[in-house]
């Protein structure tokens, strides 16, 4: 949550008096589990599904994906969704389909007599009520990326009455932005009041780009998984940071990653 | 014949009682230039080798038969005194003592208060009087109690950056630490550079690893009592200095001679002052401050009372957005009463304050968040000198707690944030003990007690009742009970049996073996390796059971050379239960149902330590060695298997030496060598998005590289100080003087070059080693008036 984050800027600042160098690691032998990586929204689609394996800490290059897996996911209501192999390890839904709130959905995926499940709900969810764009003056004094000194303003309305958990997800040009796989956009709505008005994205844009925003309705568990996954990234092994653990998971069998199930809001906005 | 018998007889019986009439010698044993009482100084007598040590304020009792008497006072590093005294019904005798005489010339009479570590039944306590502590080398040039016991055996630090430590095992919420009776929770300004004493106005502090006197209680692994002086009731005098961080500034004098006094002091770091003046930093500043105030009044040879207060600050600013602060407040009020000469009481009156606050002043997202705790106790001590073989101690504490976890509130009408508080929280915590300091005989002398403890944790408040308390996922609250005010939630009750024993072998050398078994009622939720300021302290409840510890140990202590060098070999063996812990990413920020991140276990930890101390002649210093190790077993963590505490380290040496080269030049020395500390580091790693997670096999599975680090000091004192009343010295040092590189943690990421580029595809990782502190002068100038 924001805290978190306020928190770890101050302690990077402590660690700014610090010094570094890079040393080896041989973490000896892991064991190569299954990492699913499943998404199911409301939006009319051929929905995915990603199997592939773990690596070794020393491993270079993206890991190759799992092929000849038997992916199918059943809804509440005895509705059955095959999937079948798009690219080595990428599974599509052999139909389009979109994915209801309040529907639970049971995923099951089985490899080389491997066999894995996992079930999750569609939770409610907010909705992004506009994006503004304004320059941001401190940037456009010193900018990062020449011309990239405009950011979104975020307008959006948050119910009250039930329990929320949102992911967001910012893309320039349709690409997502999230500082090279650094930073997880993730909140639950305990402090937040019910309407967000102005509030600023964390991305520059410059004139001519379209911004975009998607926002994600997550389970209880869904946000739990992405606040260990925000965690796990950002976490720097000091003694301030809190104990490094394993990111958790819905999936059940011994594979590890997530198989999520949201309502999805998307904008966009080109800068003018 | 018969009336013959019977005045004979009559006569006997009151020639008996006249030779069995006992009288109380009593008093106060004071530093003759500043009226200071001298705690556990010692007071002998010779025709009877028996004798007594003042307690806490300097009092004293000794029941004698009638009688003519050589008394004899002393104290370790002042003049010692004989004394012709005729005890002929009760008595009042007050001694002053002079001080010096520590290096050169020596008076000594029976030295009896050299070989206090092979004669007092306390094992496992360490006494630090502010000499020995301003005779260390230091960071920065400032004498700290904290880094003082952190060199002693059986004591951990948890490394740079933090003053934490962690004794026998035991974790870092384990250690009371006590100033003028009054708690403090943070012993630190900017994260373990300076401690929260300032050392101008202590007059000693204790450290208690085992042992524990039934009198305390609170705490499983220590307790630090720290005494600041009561103030110079003889003249007006004052003390200060200038090093390269912070000022400080003390003044004490009479307010009525002999009978009333005062002391206030100040510290106050200025590197801030510096920084604003620097652009890059970007508004960044920190800074930290002490406040000490003291007031006594001695109406009369019965009552003394005391008032103290202390109030500190950390303050942490950055780029005028954002802005965070934490401290501890404390006050004390304080009556010692004599009743008659055999019975001193002290009631004490405390209020602690330590809260955190942090602030956001950004339009949009500006909040404030505070959280704190408070506790508001009566003590009161009773002590009943039967006779020199015998103590009696007994006494009472009640504390109401108000712990106030956390309130978040908008500070603009902008802002995304609403009110939200955390539920309040509300205990009482009560003790009652007895305890008796018992010789037995020559060689053999106890000290034994028991302390009954009582929690309540009470409302206002909502319990909630979950399906199943340990799922910290699907939370499924069953049902929820509303507390009225006061109300009990629900009460955990202890009985902390306590016992010492010291068996003298000879003279000079000794056997000690203790036993305690400590409650501890309160937890620090800390879900970070070494406890931060914004980690909270929740009261037990039906969610978090009181931790409880056994501890036993051994030793062997033995003086040589005519008490010059002090020798003690101790082992201990501690078993705890309930020691909490955090599941694996628990959400502690703002979690109405934290109940459900609750994991509480079992921790074993056990050692060997080794000491040596000289204490007199120039050459002055200590040298500690122990091997240790603290396991736990917590379900839940580390998929329910042991594994080695954060605080576990093998192997810890240290050495501490001062050398008074003149009158005038003083250097010291100070190395100090510990195994690495445990950290969990991944062993392999997955992508998921656009996300390289890591994956990790094992809590605490590797070890950083040994610490170790050489300091240098080196002090003058002015030529000109003999004669004048404004003395100066000044000290020069360095810290880290062959610039090891020591090891503050190890982290992964991608990998890249040092500019932030990333080489390659990003998926290839590597590991970091992150230091703190290399080689860092320091100088600092003191002056005493």
């Amino acid at each position: 949550m924001k805290i978190q984050s306020l928190l770890y800027i101050g302690f990077v600042v402590f660690l700014s008096l610090a010094c570094e160098k890079t040393i080896p690691l041989d973490p000896g032998q892991t064991p190569e589990l299954y990492v699913i990586e499943g998404l199911i929204t409301n939006e009319n689609t051929r929905q995915q599904i990603k199997v592939s394996k773990s690596q070794g800490f020393n491993d270079v290059g993206v890991s190759a994906g799992v092929s000849g897996a038997e992916v199918v996911v059943i809804d509440d209501q005895g509705l059955v969704i095959e999937f079948s192999e798009a690219q080595p390890g990428v599974y599509k839904s052999k139909e389009s389909f979109a994915g209801e709130i309040g529907r639970t959905y049971t995923l099951t995926i089985e490899h080389n007599e491997q066999r894995f499940t996992a079930s999750e709900m569609m939770n409610t969810m907010g909705t992004i009520d506009t994006l503004l764009t304004q320059i941001d003056p401190e940037e456009q004094a010193d900018p990062d990326e020449d011309g990239r000194f405009y950011d979104i303003l975020v307008f959006m309305t948050e119910p009250q009455e039930t329990e929320n958990f949102y992911l967001v997800k910012f893309f320039r040009n349709g690409q997502i932005e999230n500082f090279e796989g650094e930073d997880v956009y993730v909140f639950d709505d305990v402090a937040i009041g019910e309407n967000l008005s102005a509030l600023p994205g964390p991305v520059y844009y410059a004139v001519g780009d379209v911004a975009g925003m998607e926002l994600y309705s997550l389970s209880r568990k869904a946000f739990r998984f992405y606040s260990d996954l925000n965690a796990n990234i950002n976490n720097d092994g000091g003694m301030f940071s809190s104990q490094p653990a394993n990111v958790s998971t819905n999936l059940e069998g011994g594979a590890i990653g997530y198989f999520q199930v949201s309502a999805l809001d998307k904008k966009e906005v080109t800068i003018q | 014949m018969k009336r013959l018998l019977l005045c004979t007889l009559l006569l006997g019986v009151l020639g008996s009682t006249y030779a069995q009439n006992k009288a109380t010698l009593s008093g106060y044993v004071r530093n003759a230039s500043d009226g200071e009482v001298l705690l556990f100084a010692n007071v002998f007598v010779k025709e009877l080798q028996t004798g007594t040590t003042t307690n806490h304020y300097g009092f004293y009792s000794l029941t004698l038969p009638e009688g003519k008497y050589t008394l004899s006072i002393s104290y370790l590093g002042y003049q010692s005194i004989e004394k012709p005294i005729t005890l002929a019904g009760d008595t009042e005798l007050n001694v002053e003592l002079q001080e010096g005489g520590q290096v050169l010339q020596e008076v000594v009479v029976s030295g009896k208060a050299e070989d206090e570590a092979v004669t007092e039944v306390a094992m496992s306590r360490i006494d630090l009087p502010i000499q020995q502590i301003k005779k260390l080398p230091a960071l920065f040039g400032e004498p700290d109690v904290i880094k003082t016991i952190q060199v002693l055996p059986g004591v951990t630090n948890a490394g740079e950056g933090t003053s934490a430590y962690f004794v026998r095992g035991g974790s870092a919420d384990q250690n009371l630490v006590l100033i003028d009776e009054a708690p403090v929770y943070d012993v630190s300004h900017l994260f373990g550079l300076f401690s929260v004493f300032n050392s101008d106005i202590i007059k000693s502090a204790e450290l208690y690893k085992g042992g524990i006197p039934a009198k305390y209680g609170g705490r499983l692994s220590s307790l630090l009592e720290v005494t600041t002086k009561d103030g110079n009731n003889k003249k007006f005098e004052g003390a200060g200095g200038i090093g390269l961080m912070a000022a400080r500034l003390s003044l004490e004098g009479p307010i009525q001679k002999e009978k009333a006094s005062f002391i206030v002091s100040g510290r106050r770091s200025y590197a801030d002052l510096i920084m604003t003046e620097i652009d890059d930093l970007d508004g960044t500043t920190v800074s930290f401050y002490d406040l000490n105030a003291k007031v006594n009044w001695r109406p009369n040879n019965k009552n003394r009372f005391f008032i103290s207060a202390y109030d500190g600050r950390d303050i942490w600013k950055f780029s005028d957005d954002f802005k965070m602060g934490w401290g501890n407040s404390t006050a004390t009020f304080r009556w010692n009463h004599l009743f008659n000469e055999k019975l001193f009481s002290n009631t004490t009156l405390v209020y602690s304050d330590f809260d955190y606050r942090l602030e956001d002043l950004d339009v949009a997202d500006g909040f404030v968040w505070d959280a704190n705790q408070r506790e508001m106790s009566i003590k009161e001590d009773l002590t009943y000198f039967v006779n020199p073989n015998l103590t009696l101690q007994m006494g009472y504490q009640g504390i109401y707690r108000r712990f106030s976890p956390g309130t978040i509130s908008p500070n603009n009408e902008g802002s995304i944030f609403k009110e939200t508080q955390l539920q309040k929280l509300g205990a009482l915590d009560h003790g009652l003990y007895l305890g008796a300091e018992h010789k037995v005989n020559d060689r053999l002398s106890l000290q034994y007690g028991v302390r009954f403890s009582i929690f309540q944790n009470i409302g206002e408040g909502t319990i909630y009742e979950y399906e199943n308390r340990t799922d910290n996922v699907e939370v499924v609250v069953k049902d929820s009970t509303v507390y009225g005010s006061f109300e009990n939630i629900k009460v955990f009750s202890n009985l902390e049996p306590r016992f010492n024993a010291r068996y003298r072998l000879t003279p000079s050398s000794s056997v000690k073996f203790s036993y305690q078994r400590m409650a501890q009622y309160i937890h620090l939720l800390s879900n970070s390796t070494v406890p931060i300021p914004f980690n909270t302290w929740a009261p037990s409840s039906p969610y978090l059971d009181p931790q409880l510890a056994d501890q036993v140990a051994l030793g062997y202590f033995q003086n040589f050379r005519n008490n010059t060098y002090e020798f003690s070999a101790e082992a201990f063996y501690k078993q705890a239960e309930n020691v909490t812990e955090f599941a694996d990413h628990a959400n502690v920020f703002f979690n109405k149902h934290l109940a459900t991140e609750f994991r509480q276990g079992d921790s074993e930890s056990y050692g060997l330590e080794l000491f040596v101390r000289k204490v007199k002649g120039p050459l002055q210093g200590f040298a500690s060695y122990t091997l240790s190790k603290a396991v736990m077993d917590v379900p839940g963590i580390n998929g329910d298997q042991e594994f080695v505490a954060n605080h576990d380290r093998r192997h810890n040496l240290n050495l501490a030496l001062t050398y008074a080269l003149s009158d005038q030049w003083d250097v010291g020395t100070n190395f100090t060598f510990s195994s690495g500390r445990p950290i969990t580091l991944p062993t392999g790693k997955f992508q998921f998005d656009n996300y390289q997670v890591d994956y990790f096999s094992g809590r605490n599975g590797y070890r950083l590289p040994a610490f170790h680090r050489l300091d240098l000091s080196v002090t003058y004192n002015s030529r000109k100080n003999k004669d004048r009343k404004f003395k100066r010295s000044m000290t020069a040092g360095i810290y880290n003087v062959y610039n090891r590189q020591n090891p503050y943690t190890i982290y992964t990421r991608k990998k890249q070059d040092d500019d932030g580029n990333i080489i390659g595809d990003g998926t290839e990782k590597e590991a970091r080693l992150v230091y703190l502190f290399g080689i860092m002068p320091y100088f600092s100038w003191n002056f005493s008036f």
